[in-house]
């Protein structure tokens, strides 16, 4: 198992590489002079240039690349252009936020979303059917910003249950909880949508497949068949899906954030990016890359822990 | 109803039992950050209302109102200067006190902030202070400054706005670079937290010299989503809010009950700048055409007379030494038509300008695209993203530039960015003329030093009479900025106009 980790995180290495040479290439290319943003339209040339030459902008670019790589190496994201915190400050601020956000959409999507697609599955075309075909189009075609702006008219202006600024400011458990409700389920329905329609579909192959035809000869009950034997081969496009959906997670993180004012690494990004923040905007892409190349470690080694073949292999 | 009761009931309890409700201030702008507080550096519409509860100047803009006539004194209780206007000398307040442990406010601190905004190294705004020859401190409570010239309203360079805010010496020493989110000034409100993405969180400073403030908090929530934030405010969580630029959102607030909508002055000047260095924009025919050919009445329309308002001249309305009456060109497109055939363009011109994608701007440039081509004037719009938009037109790669700005109410200052020969884009002194313009650097230089008001004022109107005449640029609109606040919100003075870009929350706003 040691080994398999080993493996896995070796095999990251060059991945990570490459992405940070991407994401230090693609903020260069980003349009835009980040001193105007820093020092306001009504600065002088001299002023701006005096600004380029502190933060090292006017270095030969192969001389900031290697500055780059040398500082992440360090385990340094450097600090902000804009506000001169230091990066790991800010990340660490908001990442618990972010991590909360996530893991309450997956909670959700998995609870909601197994239970629908196998119901739907086994009553083919029935109600449970047509209305988990419903909700996970709906959940796929509604962006974000959409399904939380409704959910924000229902649940928070008219019915008052939860507020409108999802920003959590006691450390009441009960407080966070409420706070976090909108979001996560603004999320979680994405996910619901995703892994209602991945399991329908392996659920549909697997319950006419032999095997199941066999144990329903044997006379096994039919919540045996269904839950234990038809269930567990479906696991792994199940787990594949939520491990992919990390990363489809973050785009749809940013548009939650935003809309529910809710603070995390998505809402940290689009005021990097406003604000031509170039070392905060490069130390939040590093750490997004490590996040899905942790999280697809972790599919890889839970497909070991719901199918003992990925193991022996 | 029954929240009411409620909430009228906790207010007895609390009151019977002699506990002080905290009386908390929400106020929700349009921005993901702050950038910072430091006075020298705050330039963004996010970051301006803040330095006004944090700071003060020597002089004060009086609260709710941006005019530069009516100023009145803040922590110099006098000052006197010399017939030529060339040394001021300040008495400052006595018991002044800086928020936290920094102490007494002493004429050091005076000098200090003073040389630090005239410093590019420490301010954005340095080129303003340019003129300072020396700040001296007399004795701890006495500040003279000597000017190399005449600086025009030289008192709007010491109110508290940008560089005139006064800072604290031992913090800026001691904070260094994080005294930009740790700000320390002497104003009714102190800095208490930051979080980033979120909020910023003030304290009444129970020291105040005008008197403790009856706010005890304010939460300043950083809330990008116009719809979140619309959302928030009508559900009570926010008590002001920054609003949209939006006639239709000023309208929908209007009707709703409890809400009254600021409309607020400095305006931002939107114009039509013309490079009158590249063809066919080099004949003067050709840009009078393009005045005439603008339905200046047309585009308010679109913005909406709730939020915009016509033009008077090439510096907007209200600023010292504005031309009320200045010569405008009126819409007539025959006329135009005339003239381009005049100058040998009867087939019509095409016109290259670089576009910002930002909705509000590219709206109102495929508006005037579409009035000109009723001129035979094609308007070819490259249009790129916002910050590339800045760059660009910076490098003098556009014909006609948009662009619409607010300044210090002053007019030396827009005339001086914006027409001057030494601002033209592409020099090494440039700032913001993107005509080329250089009709009128006489009078502007002239108006500068210029100690009698009035001579002032008639030089500054004949500057924007040459710089009208000559087609440099051709006003189309003025947009106001527009808030909104909960009716049982009492700012303490009458909120005309928002020289910070946003209500001044003072030791006299009431919340009940």
């Amino acid at each position: 198992m040691l080994r398999f980790v080993v493996n896995r995180l070796l095999l990251a290495l060059p991945t990570l590489w490459a992405v940070l040479t991407l994401v230090f290439v693609l903020v260069r290319v980003v349009p835009g002079d980040p001193t105007i943003v820093v020092l306001g339209d009504q600065a002088t040339p001299e002023a701006r240039a005096a600004l380029r030459q502190r933060l090292g902008l006017d270095k030969p670019i192969l001389a900031q690349y290697a500055d780059f790589m040398v500082q992440i190496a360090r385990g340094d994201l450097g600090r902000s252009l804009v506000t001169n915190r230091p990066i790991t400050t800010d990340v660490a601020a908001v990442l618990p936020y972010t991590i909360e956000l996530t893991l309450a959409a997956l909670v959700i999507g998995s609870l909601i979303g197994v239970p629908l697609g196998v119901v739907a599955a086994q009553k083919r075309d029935g109600f449970v059917d047509w209305l988990a075909r419903i909700v996970s189009l709906a959940g796929l075609s509604f962006p974000a910003f959409v399904s939380g702006i409704l959910l924000l008219i229902a649940f928070a202006v008219e019915l008052r249950w939860f507020p409108v600024i999802s920003t959590v400011t006691s450390t009441d458990p009960l407080s966070r909880l409420r706070a976090l409700a909108l979001p996560s389920i603004n999320l979680g329905l994405i996910m619901v949508a995703y892994v209602t329609r991945v399991t329908r579909s392996g659920m549909l192959k697997a319950l006419s497949d032999d095997y199941v035809r066999t144990a329903r000869a044997k006379g096994l009950p039919n919540r045996l068949v269904v839950w234990r034997h038809a269930l567990r081969n479906v696991l792994i496009p199940i787990v594949t899906v939520v491990g992919l959906y990390l990363g489809v997670l973050i785009g749809n993180a940013v548009l939650t954030e935003i809309v529910f004012n809710r603070p995390g690494l998505g809402k940290l990004i689009v005021s990097a990016l406003n604000q031509r923040d170039y070392s905060l905007l490069q130390g939040l892409m590093v750490v997004t890359a490590l996040a899905v190349v942790v999280a697809n470690i972790l599919t890889d080694l839970t497909y070991g822990l719901v199918d003992p073949r990925v193991k022996a292999s | 109803m029954k929240r009411h009761l409620r909430a009228a009931a906790a207010a007895v309890i609390l009151a019977a039992a002699g506990v002080h409700a905290e009386t908390v201030l929400n106020v929700g702008m349009s921005a993901a950050d702050v950038s910072q507080l430091d006075p020298d550096r705050a330039t963004t519409t996010q970051d301006k209302p803040l330095t006004s509860w944090l700071y003060n100047g020597l002089v004060r803009f009086k609260p709710g109102s941006a005019s530069l006539e009516t100023l009145e004194p803040d922590l110099a209780e006098r000052w006197e200067s010399t017939p030529d206007k060339l040394t001021w000398t300040f008495h400052l307040r006595k018991g002044v006190k800086f928020h936290g442990d920094f102490g007494a406010l002493t004429a050091d601190d005076v000098v200090f902030s003073l040389k630090r905004a005239a410093d590019s190294k420490t301010s954005s705004f340095s080129g303003d202070y340019a003129s300072i020859e020396s700040v001296e401190a007399l004795d701890p409570s006495t500040v003279r400054i000597k000017l190399k010239q005449a600086v025009p309203f030289f008192l709007g360079l010491v109110t508290n706005y940008h560089g005139g805010m006064i800072v604290s010496r031992k913090a800026v020493e001691k904070l260094g670079d994080n005294f930009r989110l740790n700000p320390i000034g002497t104003g009714p409100f102190k800095f208490e937290a930051y979080k980033p993405n979120e909020s910023v969180t003030f304290v009444a400073n129970k020291d105040y010299f005008r008197g403790a403030p009856k706010i005890d908090r304010i939460v300043y929530r950083l809330i990008p989503a116009d719809s979140a934030r619309d959302l928030a405010f009508t559900s009570g969580e926010l008590d002001i809010v920054y609003g949209r630029q939006d006639q239709k959102w000023a309208e929908r607030f209007k009707k709703e009950s409890g809400v009254i909508v600021d409309v607020l002055r400095p305006a931002e000047l939107g114009m039509l700048h013309l490079n009158m260095t590249v063809k066919p924009l080099d004949d003067k025919r050709v840009r009078q055409a393009i005045a005439h050919a603008i339905n200046r009445q047309q585009i308010v329309s679109f913005k909406g007379d709730l939020t915009a308002d016509p033009p008077v001249s090439v510096v907007p309305a209200g600023y010292l030494g504005t031309d009320a009456k200045a010569p405008l060109a009126t819409y007539d497109v025959a006329k135009a038509k005339a003239l381009l055939k005049e100058a040998g363009f009867a087939n019509g011109i095409t016109v290259k300008a670089i576009q910002s994608t930002l909705p509000s701007m590219l709206n109102t440039a495929q508006i005037l695209q579409a009035q000109l081509k009723l001129a035979g004037i094609d308007l070819q719009l490259e249009t790129v993203d916002h910050q590339t938009f800045h760059a660009n037109i910076r490098k003098d790669l556009s014909g006609a530039v948009y662009y619409t700005a607010a300044r210090f109410p002053v007019a030396d200052v827009p005339l001086t960015q914006f027409f001057h020969s030494r601002s033209i884009v592409g020099t090494p002194t440039a700032v913001i003329n993107f005509s080329h313009c250089a009709v009128a650097d006489k009078e502007i230089d002239a108006a500068r030093s210029e100690p009698d008001l009035a001579k002032q004022k008639e030089l500054w109107a004949t500057a924007q009479k040459k710089i009208l005449d000559e087609v440099c640029a051709v006003p189309l609109f003025e947009q106001l900025q527009v808030w909104a606040h909960k009716s049982n919100i009492d700012f303490g003075y009458k909120l005309v106009d928002a020289i910070h870009l946003g209500p001044q929350i003072t030791e006299l706003t009431t919340k009940k």
